[in-house]
């Protein structure tokens, strides 16, 4: 067959390839590595979190920070294979739901001590992950969801604007709902984005109302368990709402596309700041921005979005602490809010920024964002808890009992926490 | 069956419009790929409606298969995706055809118990052990070439190797071969060893020639499961170094707005020459298949 | 000689050998050990030594009846107030329920997704085995037909087999769209308007049926060629033959070609029974196991538990289950081919 010769040397070629190619090659400029892991995100961050870095690499000589993208939606597994493999990158990107389960896990280091702690505490509350007492991450950016609708429907209706102040209340908007639907010109007319049915956005997006009628998803006191929280009287009343809007035809299961508020399908988008450049551009002037109704127990919006950590074989913790503290300068953080649009978290970062400063006309989703944002709650079992709850909601939409969905979610979250013994420390 | 030239006009016209029903259903997934990969975002959505979404109509735009090549790595995944592919189905032959030619043509103890366990290993699928072999290659020391030579790494994760060295041994290849094997003369065989050959000579004299349409197909199996694997690097190579083509279009997905033009344009991207691969090589392998008489 | 023959074969083997012990058999073990234990993928605590209970939690099923309330005789105690509160019925969720004169009996399982997903997995294999095979050897008699420009069409038939599964999953997800997938576009067009449009993987009684029409386009070009490889290998003359003796042609099919490719069929049937039931890629890719658990398969709840959610012990249950449910059906299959053979011979 092949001569020996040309077999040998395809035999090197795909040895060395097999072996070969993890890493970078090292340079020889007496620079220490520091190796980043961050999700792959739209273009305009990429570009902004490549800036930011060259930024840093420029500003000192002691370190340089080497960046890798992942994709997102095997993120917490490429994680987890890294944990196993004991190749954890020295600076890692945690989405905040996340950063109980990775410090407990042992992933994380804790911050404090790396990254000064005034830089911290500046920062808006959602924006940090803590837990046990400890902050393990830290964002330069969240998100803000809102009600986005036009000024001329609500001028056709007869309703008053609400503001951050004087939000609508839960009979105010449920209201405003059913006369836009018998008026017969929008079919659904309030857009949940249902068609998204991961559990990430259904628990960052419909927890927050839960809370807003008096429940929530676990006991944050104790965090043990989600009795009488999930499933108790404010829980099936938030159920029996969500419900009712899918029997009364307010909300469609699945929406053809996510274009309904646009294409005037709806009336009401209930949608995050990063929707709002492209209504900005279909609905022009007509936009209007509202907070979400007060339930009861106040307006509360989602919080907390990709936040940053050090793992805890970091052979470097001083300078994966010097990148971050870097990163937290309001510089940074206003340069990363321009080119991206996402929400700055500090308020000078936000006065610095093109759009969010007092005047800026993305002022809103940060005055969203400092006023009504809660972070999702910080327990290691934060998968399991968004996939009950995600389970549970979308059962209550295809007309499960409520009381039952409910009591189901609990229980598997109960149970989840009670398997890993109440997530003790070591 | 029945030739062509007893074939009556009505008939064939009747037959040749039946395969031409059955081949636009056929086609028509792959057309929709293709055209939507030359499409934007509304684009797509905007002709999903109607006929024009499997044809290449409207504004055309070249942009998604810039943006796959550009921010989609190509070049990196698709060699790491022949590499594995490559390297794991021709040791793959090698160690299989060699099992299957102890089974099939050599006597000893326990062959029977071998070939009852190779028709069960038939039936475990690869997500059971999946979790348990990412755990148990996650612990072996691994190696890895670097600036400074050969190292001890602590695991196998994150390499291209784990990608392919638990799928060398494979039952199904070993299975077909055997089931060819068995079905080669075996005067060949005994004719060699009076002509005093070992059983190796044998193996590569006498049993391998016979045998090119098994290799061929088995050859052919094997990459493709090769080349789509999707699971197993998903939870076992999360960096960028080591990851094969399928999980780098993971990447268009999971951000809020999917690029579904660049989706479709990647998908192109790898579907296509594998495609035409099969096309130029299709009169070759078929004859394989028929020839290796994977019959049962 | 007689040495080398005894060693020769472990020669041969030994790499095979090694592989699959190392990389099948002892994974395997490891998860039957794991069944055993309540060890988590990522976590601070060892895995400890818990018994059957992963054993419990997935297969335990029960029946609690009960009777109206007394007053009211058309109510019941709410069947969860019974299993949150009741230590025996701990852990239990209603699976269905029917009556019995005045009595309610409901069927109540440790985990209802589970048996569901069971069904849904033989469900789908009942649906994709006959539906690929009859079309594999539909098109492999079309394309055998002797009419030029087979091999265009045999090439077009196979070309979905070369697509990776997950590439087929996100293009027929589209497809299958309820309101501008080109499925209901041309299922509408066809019938003009009489068939509403479908919407086949938001309903639970079409998903799986979707997912079967899918694989079975995705699969039957492979089983075609086989098929193929089994009709060219009947003689021509028993066709002559038969056509001279002045048989039909569905004669000649029932009596020719069915008997000859009668192995081949079996091996295709086989194949692809052993593909369905370990059905996976397409349910994860196009539904995540919706809606509401109608397209979960049994691998699928596997690699859910395990991975995902990283209770890797529960998802080592369920692999473990699933083969030994498997193993024990082709044990049974085999033992009655053989004795319905003795009975014969």
């Amino acid at each position: 067959m092949l001569s020996t010769g040309i077999l040998q040397r395809l035999a090197t070629f795909a040895l060395c390839g097999l072996l070969c190619g993890c890493g970078p090659a090292p340079r020889q400029d007496g620079r220490i590595d520091l190796i980043l892991w961050k999700n792959l995100a739209g273009l305009d961050e990429e570009a902004a979190t490549s800036a930011l870095i060259d930024r840093f690499n420029a500003v000192q000589t002691r370190w340089r920070v080497v960046a890798q993208s992942l994709p997102q939606g095997g993120y917490d597994q490429s994680i987890v294979a890294a944990s196993l493999a004991g190749r954890m990158p020295c600076v890692v990107a945690v989405d905040n739901p996340m950063v109980a389960s990775y410090a407990w896990a042992g992933h994380l280091r804790p911050l404090d001590g790396e990254v000064p702690a005034p830089l911290i505490a500046a920062v808006s509350p959602a924006a940090v992950g803590r837990y046990a007492g400890k902050v393990y991450a830290v964002g330069q950016f969240d998100a803000a969801l809102a009600l986005f609708t036009r000024r001329s429907i609500l001028a056709r209706m007869q309703t008053r604007i609400p503001t951050l102040d004087r939000p609508w209340s839960g009979a105010e908007f449920q209201t405003l709902l059913e006369r836009l639907k018998a008026g017969g010109q929008y079919r659904y007319p309030l857009d949940l984005s249902t068609r998204d049915d991961k559990a990430s956005w259904w628990t960052y997006a419909f927890s927050p109302i839960l809370q807003s009628f008096g429940g929530d998803l676990i006991d944050r006191r104790t965090g043990a368990t989600a009795e009488g929280v999930l499933n108790g009287a404010a829980a099936l009343r938030f159920g029996t709402w969500f419900q009712m809007l899918f029997a009364k035809g307010l909300v469609d299961r699945s929406e053809p596309d996510d274009n309904a508020f646009i294409k005037g399908r709806a009336a009401i988008a209930y949608n995050g700041n990063w929707s709002a450049p492209e209504f900005q551009r279909h609905v022009g002037n007509d936009l209007l921005v509202l907070p979400p109704p007060d339930f009861g127990h106040g307006v509360v919006i989602g919080g907390g979005s990709w936040q940053w950590a050090i793992s805890r074989t970091c052979a470097h913790p001083d300078g994966a602490g010097a990148f971050i503290a870097f990163m937290l300068q309001d510089a940074q953080i206003a340069a990363m809010s321009d080119a991206t649009g996402n929400v700055p978290v500090t308020e000078a970062a936000a006065a610095m920024s093109r759009d969010f400063g007092p005047r800026g006309k993305s002022r809103v989703f940060f005055d969203l964002m400092r006023r009504f944002a809660r972070p999702r709650p910080a327990t290691p079992g934060f998968s399991t808890v968004a996939n009950a709850f995600t389970t549970a909601l979308r059962d209550i939409m295809d007309g499960k009992d409520v009381h039952d969905a409910l009591d189901d979610g609990t229980d598997d979250i109960d149970r989840t926490i009670a398997d890993n013994h109440g997530y003790a420390a070591k | 069956m029945t030739p062509a030239a007893y074939k009556s006009i009505p008939l064939r016209l009747a037959l040749y419009a039946l395969m031409a029903v059955f081949g636009v259903v056929f086609l028509l997934p792959f057309l929709f790929m293709l055209s939507s990969s030359l499409k934007t975002n509304d684009g797509i959505f905007a002709d999903f409606a109607s006929i024009r979404a499997v044809l290449p109509v409207g504004a055309l735009t070249g942009e998604n298969y810039l943006h796959a090549f550009a921010r989609g790595n190509i070049g990196h995944y698709l060699a790491n995706s022949l590499l594995i592919t490559g390297v794991t189905v021709l040791m793959g032959m090698v160690v299989n055809s060699l099992a299957a030619f102890a089974l099939a043509r050599l006597e000893w103890r326990g062959k029977q118990t071998a070939l009852t366990l190779l028709v069960i290993a038939l039936v475990v699928p690869f997500e059971a052990i999946s979790v348990p072999l990412m755990i148990l290659v996650a612990k072996l020391p691994g190696v890895a070439l670097g600036a400074d030579g050969l190292t001890m790494t602590r695991s196998w994760l994150d390499t291209l190797y784990v990608q392919i060295v638990p799928f060398v041994a494979n039952a199904f290849s070993i299975f077909l071969f055997y089931q060819f094997f068995r079905d080669i003369p075996k005067d060949f065989d005994e004719a060699a060893y009076i002509d005093g050959a070992t059983p190796l000579q044998v193996y590569r004299h006498v049993i391998v020639p016979s045998s090119l349409p098994v290799f061929a197909t088995v050859a052919i199996l094997q990459s493709l499961t090769m080349w789509n694997q999707y699971l197993w690097p998903l939870i076992t190579v999360p960096g960028e170094a080591a990851r094969p083509l399928m999980i780098g279009m993971e990447q268009f997905f999971g951000a809020r707005k999917t690029a579904w033009g660049e989706v479709m344009a990647y998908a192109s991207l790898i579907t296509v020459p594998v495609l035409i691969a099969f096309i130029v090589l299709q009169r070759w392998f078929v004859r394989s298949v028929v020839g290796s008489g994977v019959k049962g | 000689m007689n040495r080398d023959r005894r060693i020769t074969p472990l020669v041969f083997g030994a790499p095979a050998l090694i592989g699959l012990a190392v990389f099948l058999v002892l994974p395997f073990l490891m998860a039957l050990v794991l069944t055993f234990t309540d060890q988590r993928l990522v976590s601070p605590q060892p895995g400890a030594f818990v018994g059957l209970r992963n054993y419990q939690r997935l297969l335990s099923v029960g029946a609690l009846v009960q009777s109206p309330e007394r007053d009211r005789d058309t109510a019941y105690v709410r069947v969860r107030a019974v299993t949150r509160s009741d230590p025996a019925w701990r852990g239990y969720r209603p699976l269905g329920d029917f009556r019995i004169g005045a009595r309610r009996v409901t069927i109540l399982a440790k985990d209802p997704p589970f048996l569901r997903a069971l069904g849904n997995t033989f469900a789908f294999a009942m649906m994709v085995v006959p539906l690929q095979c009859a079309l594999a050897l539909g098109l492999a008699l079309l394309v055998n037909a002797g009419i030029r420009g087979e091999t265009v069409f045999r090439a077009i038939y196979f070309s979905p087999v070369v697509m990776s599964m997950v590439i087929v999953s996100v293009v027929w997800a589209f497809l299958f769209d309820r309101d501008l997938g080109l499925l209901n576009q041309t299922l509408g067009a066809i019938s003009f308007g009489v068939v509403r449009p479908v919407d086949w993987l938001g309903n639970p009684a079409t998903a799986m049926p979707a997912i079967a029409i899918m694989s079975a386009w995705q699969g039957a070009g492979f089983q075609m060629l086989i098929l193929l490889a089994g009709l060219q290998g009947i003689s021509q003359e028993l066709y002559d033959a038969a056509r001279i003796d002045g048989a039909s042609v569905w004669q000649r099919f029932v009596h020719i070609t069915l008997p000859g490719l009668r192995q081949t069929i079996v091996f295709v049937l086989i194949v692809t029974t052993i593909a369905a039931l370990g059905l996976f890629t397409q349910v994860d890719v196009m539904t995540g196991g919706g809606p509401r658990g109608a397209t979960a398969t049994v691998m699928f709840e596997a690699v859910r538990h395990g991975v995902r959610e990283g209770d890797i012990a529960y998802g080592a249950t369920i692999s473990v289950v699933y083969f030994a449910l498997i193993t024990g059906l082709i044990v049974l299959q085999q033992w009655l081919m053989r004795s319905r053979a003795r009975v014969a011979g």
